[in-house]
């Protein structure tokens, strides 16, 4: 019995695997904290189950800081239309959204995102014919 | 049922890294380098966007992991010149902290630079 017990424990430690969490907006960030940034996109990681890029932004002092922006998953960013090309290193962006609930990160949700052509995407939903999307940069 | 899993990663100067350049710790620039392997070389774009530039020439050494990297470069009054940056890959096996830093020369300026993978 104390055998099988611990071959079923050993199963379970086999099969298991870390998630990363599926979260409701409130839970990780403020809407009352909004955020307007503007930078160039660095990196882009198209994941579940969350589609996170990353952008370069010019403080008043000439440093710079990398924010992680959220947006929703790539299934649900492709079915409206997004596509890989959409969003690409080196992008110049506008990004407006929410910060996270814990202040000390460089981290929020993007609601919009406004590139350098005017092409406007929206997190979840993209108004724009997708097409218009993939114009060059 | 259980295995080992490794995952398809790609050449390890695959990416985009970002990091400053310059003369000295008080007169810097951002720079963001997006590379790729492709054909049996790197290849890739120096700030790509509006202001990107094109990488001419990359020399790889795996022995040591020197990568010599060459492209033509704007001055700050809008000529060009041949910029030749000259460092080490470092911490390979690391996702958070893989970093290419070494010297440069763009025409009589010249300093370190230190870059992060995205």
């Amino acid at each position: 019995m104390k055998a099988k017990f611990l071959v079923m424990l050993a199963v379970i430690g086999v099969h298991s695997v870390p998630v990363l969490a599926h979260h409701s907006f409130a839970a990780e960030f403020d809407a009352d904290s909004p955020i307007e940034l503007t930078g160039i996109v660095t990196k882009v990681e198209w994941m579940n189950p969350h589609t996170f890029f990353y952008i370069d932004v010019e403080k008043e002092n000439g440093e710079y800081e990398n924010w992680a922006l959220e947006l929703g998953s790539p299934n649900g960013l492709m079915r409206r239309g997004w596509t890989r090309n959409s969003l690409r290193i080196g992008n110049v962006v506008s990004v407006t959204g929410s910060r996270a609930r814990d202040g000390s990160l460089l981290k929020g949700n993007a609601r919009s995102i406004v590139l350098s052509n005017g092409v406007r995407l929206f997190n979840g939903t993209n108004q724009i014919n997708p097409n218009l999307a993939e114009l060059p940069q | 049922m259980a295995g080992p899993v490794f995952s398809q990663v790609g050449h390890p100067a695959k990416g985009s890294w970002s990091g400053y350049w310059g003369p000295s710790e008080s007169d810097r620039k951002r720079i963001l380098l997006l590379l790729d392997w492709v054909g049996n070389e790197i290849i890739g774009t120096i700030n790509p966007g509006p202001n990107a530039v094109e990488i001419k020439q990359t020399k790889l050494d795996v022995s040591t992991w020197a990568l010599t990297i060459e492209a033509d470069m704007p001055f700050r009054d809008g000529t060009y010149g041949r910029y030749v940056a000259t460092g080490n890959l470092k911490n390979l096996g690391s996702w958070t902290n893989r970093r290419y830093s070494g010297t440069y020369r763009h025409g009589d300026e010249s300093g370190t630079f230190l870059l992060v993978l995205n």
